[in-house]
């Protein structure tokens, strides 16, 4: 490492301007992302403009700081009002919602920011000592590995939500039927579309996502209101007991850095994204815990395992960029138009052409995670108070957000009639107990399983030889018969089930 | 009516006049009067997003136009979703529309209601160029030797490519009907994947733009092995072309504006002006060079006349595929 330009670059990242440029970012994103219905690709999209007038260093820092900032605020809206922002926080809402309504909501959003930033911070750290030797580790990983790691990822998330398995199955085959709605990628024939040139890039999944994630909830929440009025809102204590304590901190600091390690890994795939992330470290800190009965009723694990990895995926879909030039998502993907608009090339000779520009950005991203943490610590003590603001108040403001976010998406009104036809699928959903979880996974995994399935099936001209010579494959396939076989055993076990999606 | 019509038409004269300073030579008399939306007819982070995006950062920072452009993705489809929108808003000046390719291809795949002819024209900023690409363990370093080893595989030589009917499997199809030569196509997502799984040597060949690639090449991980462009590119050194190896293939990926249709003679004429600035911008200019984009401006009468040509060339070269 070049020392000189780490010192030059320390030296530019701690200028009053780019504590303005990141503190702003990370500020804007954290606002955005508490709002349920707006979301990160669109909060980057809209600050793109913001940034022509910033220095190379600020711009690409603020609109890190962005992200960083969405997805820690996204954290709120789940946990205090069971309406996540993103379908990456639904996993959050989980264990978040419960805990907040058991009078500890400054607790769980203080867990969920601690496990936010640091999953962050580690993440960012891995990016900086890990992404330029090591983006070559994602070339690994062809069609089969990824039709293998969907696989994987769709059988073990989808047995997170136990229940009757009959119920799990049709929502998950729900999911995987809308999700195969849209233009056909081997063929290019529409499928599904009805003639709506709308849907030929299939269902839009951020109406699906807000529709059955938070406009549902405020269904439900207004329907409880009209015999449960007093118990809706949870006053707050005065005293100090609802704070995270060491106690908690030391229970869940094992939780945050496996989060941080399946953030990391899934991060720097290109293509799995957030959501799949968050619900594997879900899953696994429920697997690995002593107590997996407690999932869904409130655990701090449960929150911490959900938002490090969604919070460590966004440092870590920078790997593939900084390390090769590959866009890991789109929020990558417009990150490169934003250098590029700085006339910079975004790759492997960024090291080399602009070290004290690449050492400015990973200073940048340090402090925009001690800004968020600085930033959320106080915001959330403000945020908390929305749990004793009465529900009819609240109710109408989020289903105003909610479309209002419908309509920046630039869907228009077509966008607004799906998004009220998945409120109300995940209202029914939720009324009769079917895993909606499982659906939007499902929803969420299936159309990249399927193009990598399909690559893989005209790479192999239909031969499963060709496996035996792919270890990393053959190791996801196992380890999705083996959490195949350990859901059929469960289910004729007839056990109870670990965790049930909250349906209240 | 003729009140609010004269002072509007005095205030625009006014900004006219008071950005005359910042502004090159406007020919035309009319402005938009509210922000102009910008579609581009594909997704978030794609090349034509990447350049849609851009264009607004010079629009607004050269302070080309007094009206802020608003680039809106309507992607879905291969863009039908952009043309439906662009035949719907008939006459509406304040929207214009980014295109690439699929402008010709996606009306002739599906049944629209759309006729591009029907559309006004405005400039070609740039035609995005393509190459042969194989990776770099391959032992590949020749055409004949890449002929070859296609012809030995058999049928089994896999080229990746983006999804089946777009530009990557009309170069494929061209690279065999020209050279007599079967490959395997493997539909994928983006252009910048198609790279990723060349490098990772998942596939065993691309067609990819020199802008998806040129990193992964300075890297070491795939290797050009000619060009579909007339002639050699200078932000692709050493690379021969097609036509040097004595085929001359040829194939570009258009990067142009339209607008809707029934728009007067000093509308199409503000933005063709608004464009023609913005391509002798000294950021534009640096970055077409090192995006190997190939930026001839041509406008109006003989755009429309390039398009229909390239429309029917796509016809062809698609009823050939099936």
């Amino acid at each position: 490492m070049d020392f000189s330009a780490v010192g030059a670059a320390a030296s530019e990242a701690l200028t009053l301007a780019s504590f303005i440029g990141i503190g702003g970012g990370v500020l804007l994103g954290y606002v955005v992302g508490v709002i349920p219905g707006l979301s990160r690709s669109v909060a980057i999209s809209i600050a793109i403009p913001m940034t022509f007038y910033m220095s190379p260093f600020i711009a690409i820092s603020f609109l890190i700081g962005l992200s960083k900032g969405t997805a820690a605020g996204s954290a709120v809206s789940a946990i205090l009002l069971n309406a996540p922002g993103e379908a990456s926080s639904a996993a959050t809402s989980l264990d978040g919602y419960p805990l907040a309504k058991q009078g500890k909501p400054k607790t769980a959003l203080q867990v969920g920011l601690i496990a936010s930033v640091l999953g962050d911070i580690l993440a960012t750290i891995i990016l900086i000592f890990v992404a330029i030797p090591f983006a070559r580790v994602a070339l690994l990983f062809g069609p089969y590995e990824m039709a293998a790691i969907l696989a994987f990822a769709l059988v073990f998330i989808a047995g997170l939500s136990g229940g009757n398995i009959f119920k799990g199955l049709a929502a998950g085959g729900l999911g995987i039927f809308l999700g195969t709605i849209g233009l056909d990628n081997q063929t290019g024939l529409p499928r599904l579309t009805f003639g709506y040139t709308e849907l030929m890039d299939g269902m839009p999944l951020i109406a699906v996502a807000i529709g059955t994630l938070a406009l549902s909830e405020m269904f439900i929440q207004s329907e409880k209101l009209r015999y449960d009025r007093e118990n809706m809102s949870v006053a707050l204590k005065k005293d100090s007991s609802d704070r995270i304590t060491w106690p908690i901190f030391k229970n869940i600091l094992p939780t945050i850095l496996r989060g941080t390690g399946v953030g990391t890994f899934v991060g720097a795939l290109p293509g799995l994204g957030p959501s799949v992330g968050s619900f594997m470290s879900y899953g696994m800190a429920q697997k690995a815990a002593k107590d997996p009965e407690t999932f869904g009723k409130g655990n701090p694990k449960g929150i911490a395992a959900a938002e490090s990895a969604d919070n460590a995926v966004i440092p870590a879909a920078l790997i593939p960029l900084f390390g090769l030039g590959i866009p890991g998502n789109v929020s990558a993907a417009l990150l490169i138009g934003a250098f590029a608009i700085h006339g910079i090339t975004v790759g492997p000779l960024l090291l080399r052409d602009n070290p004290e520009l690449l050492y400015s950005i990973f200073a940048g991203m340090i402090l925009a995670s001690v800004i968020m943490l600085v930033l959320g610590w106080y915001g959330l003590m403000v945020f908390a108070q929305i749990t004793r603001v009465p529900p009819h108040v609240v109710i109408p403001i989020v289903i105003f957000f909610c479309l209002a976010g419908m309509m920046l998406q630039g869907y228009g009104t077509f966008g607004l009639v799906i998004l009220m036809a998945f409120a109300l699928l995940g209202y029914l959903m939720k009324k009769y107990d079917y895993s909606f979880v499982t659906f939007l996974v499902a929803f969420i995994i299936t159309p990249m399983l399927e193009l990598n399935l399909r690559q893989s099936i005209i790479l192999s001209r239909g031969n499963w030889e060709i496996l035996l010579g792919r270890p990393i494959a053959m190791f996801f396939i196992a380890c999705t018969a083996i959490a195949l076989i350990a859901l059929i055993i469960r289910t004729f076990r007839k056990e109870k089930p670990l965790a049930d999606a909250p349906a209240d | 009516m003729t009140k609010s019509f004269s002072r509007r038409f005095i205030f625009s004269l006014a900004a006219a006049a008071s950005c005359a300073l910042a502004l090159p030579a406007q020919a035309s008399d009319w402005q938009p009067n509210r922000p102009v939306e910008m579609v581009i007819m594909a997704g978030q982070g794609g090349g034509a997003d990447r350049l849609a995006r851009l264009f607004q950062s010079i629009i607004q920072q050269e302070r080309l136009a007094r009206m802020p452009f608003m680039p809106v993705n309507k992607g879905g489809g291969s863009g039908a979703e952009g043309l439906r929108y662009l035949k719907d808003n008939h006459g509406n000046p304040t929207i214009i529309m980014a295109t690439l390719n699929s402008y010709f291809t996606t009306p002739i795949q599906t049944d629209l209601g759309v006729d591009i002819e029907e559309f006004t024209p405005l400039a070609r900023m740039a035609v995005d160029t393509f190459a042969l690409w194989v990776n770099a363990d391959s032992g590949i370093e020749t055409l004949d030797q890449y002929i070859e080893a296609v012809k030995a595989a058999d049928g089994a030589w896999r080229m990746g490519g983006t999804g089946s009917g777009q530009e990557d499997s009309l170069v494929t199809a061209l690279l065999e009907r020209e050279f007599g030569i079967r490959h395997t196509y493997v539909p994928m997502g983006g252009g910048g994947e198609v790279a990723t799984q060349l490098a990772g040597g998942h596939i065993d060949s691309t067609v990819n733009n020199p802008s998806e690639a040129i990193s992964l090449w300075q890297a070491g991980r795939v290797r050009p092995i000619a060009l579909l462009t007339p002639e050699r590119l200078e932000s692709m050194p050493g690379v021969p072309t097609f036509a040097e190896l004595g085929t001359p293939l040829e194939y570009y990926m258009q990067r142009s504006f339209v607008a809707p249709g029934g728009l007067t003679e000093e509308q199409q004429t503000y933005y063709i002006d608004l464009l023609r600035a913005l391509s002798e911008t000294e950021v534009w200019r640096n970055y077409a060079a090192e995006q190997a984009l190939m930026t001839d401006f041509i406008y109006g009468d003989e755009l429309q006349a390039y398009f229909l040509s390239e429309r029917e060339m796509h016809r062809e070269l698609l009823a050939s595929i099936e």
